[in-house]
């Protein structure tokens, strides 16, 4: 892994990465793994399930991490909760999902991963997401959870990447 | 037989490389934006094999599947798990389960297989 | 304050507990206070409380149990176990951790911002 979340987020409250495509799967895995304390996993584009799958395969203990699951409830029906996961109606639901990064909050959680920036973006249009952005990193800010985002290298959504960048302490570029 | 395939994705770069590819390849394709967009163009074709995203804007894809008789092949850029796929394949028409990003010679290869096409 | 929303504390330490009551009972609130987990669950199943707030560390129950009996009242927890707080967010009925000592300041905050 050729970036340090951990060092990074120990310096910085908020932090947007830019995670190019090929080693995706490798690089979340690896930076979960960096990270100790207890880790609030959103996610928009892996089932709770798939990721559970893949943190075994990696032998990562999820223990200390509880998921918030944007995407099962659009291609199954899954419950509002299980065991180690919240499940929000869809990826563009923000106002379910600013609640569930509330609950988070609320109990303390020590990081914030928000996987990713690029999904919101592909469900909602510009200005929602913006103020979405804008509303959370808010509230993370009155909190010392850490947080780190990540952003697909799309070339499409390099304007609303540099934007969202803006509410971010630090812009990182895994290479 | 000219074999018959119905892309639907939002995307438009998915649906003109796919388009591009299987029509080299003697199939006749027909494209569809959404879900919605799909249904209408399944009341005049009856394509042999739809590829269909599973996450576009409008009427979920789950739900749309249930609507079609024709058989269809998800195509997700969401990360499912082995068990959540098998299950996801149970439903009556669905046949195939392609991981994007795909290798375009690859879906090519399922494509003929599914439609029985040489 | 019109409000006359019920809240129950429980904790161990009635010290703690008393404090935290009087301070809400000053802003309006009516409240009742245990000094067992299984006092309160017997408090709040009989005069079923608008919200809990309970102390993390009680000794004579688990915390997962002592939710699970009362799964349709919120409950604000306080203090810190062994229990890792991905778990107690996992818990539906729990909304949500505020270190001890409280800050008051911080339960009224949070009172406010479910309603109660």
């Amino acid at each position: 892994m050729k970036i340090n979340v951990k060092k990074e987020l120990d310096k910085n409250q908020i932090l947007l990465l830019k995670i190019p495509s090929a080693d995706y799967s490798k690089d979340i895995t690896d930076i979960v793994k960096q990270l100790d304390g207890s880790i609030g996993y959103v996610t928009l584009n892996k089932t709770f399930d798939s990721l559970k799958e893949e943190f075994k395969k990696k032998k990562i203990n999820t223990d200390n991490i509880l998921f918030i699951d944007a995407i099962s409830k659009t291609i199954k029906n899954a419950p509002e909760m299980a065991e180690g996961s919240f499940f929000v109606s869809s990826p563009a639901a923000l106002t379910e999902l600013s609640l569930a990064i509330d609950r988070l909050l609320r109990h303390n959680f020590k990081y914030i991963i928000f996987d990713s920036l690029t999904n919101l973006m592909i469900y909602e249009k510009r200005a929602p997401v913006s103020k979405f952005i804008s509303f959370i990193t808010n509230k993370i800010r009155q909190t010392k959870t850490k947080a780190v985002f990540y952003a697909l290298n799309i070339k499409e959504q390099d304007a609303l990447i540099e934007e969202a960048g803006m509410f971010a302490d630090k812009v990182e570029q895994i290479k | 037989m000219v074999k018959i395939i119905l892309i639907v994705d939002d995307e438009a770069d998915i649906r003109d490389s796919v388009k591009l590819i299987l029509t080299k390849n003697g199939f006749k394709v027909e494209t569809a934006v959404s879900g919605d967009d799909a249904l209408k163009k399944l009341k005049k074709i009856k394509p042999d094999l739809v590829l269909m995203d599973i996450m576009m804007p409008g009427t979920p894809t789950k739900e749309v599947v249930k609507q079609i008789k024709a058989k269809v092949a998800y195509l997700s850029v969401v990360r499912v798990s082995e068990a959540e796929k098998e299950e996801l394949l149970k439903a009556k028409n669905v046949v195939d389960f392609i991981q994007k990003p795909f290798d375009i010679d690859e879906l090519l290869k399922r494509v003929k297989k599914l439609t029985g096409a040489k | 304050m019109k409000n006359k929303s019920l809240i129950l504390v429980v904790d161990e330490h009635g010290q703690n507990a008393t404090y935290i009551a009087n301070f809400l009972e000053n802003k309006g609130y009516k409240t009742l206070e245990a000094n067992s987990g299984k006092d309160g669950v017997k408090i709040a199943k009989e005069k079923k409380p608008n919200l809990i707030i309970a102390d993390l560390s009680l000794y004579d129950i688990e915390v997962f149990e002592f939710a699970k009996a009362l799964s349709e009242i919120k409950i604000l927890f306080m203090g810190k176990n062994h229990i890792s707080e991905a778990k107690i967010a996992n818990i539906k009925n729990s909304i949500g951790i505020i270190p001890k000592p409280v800050d008051i300041e911080k339960i009224l905050e949070i009172l406010k911002e479910e309603k109660i």
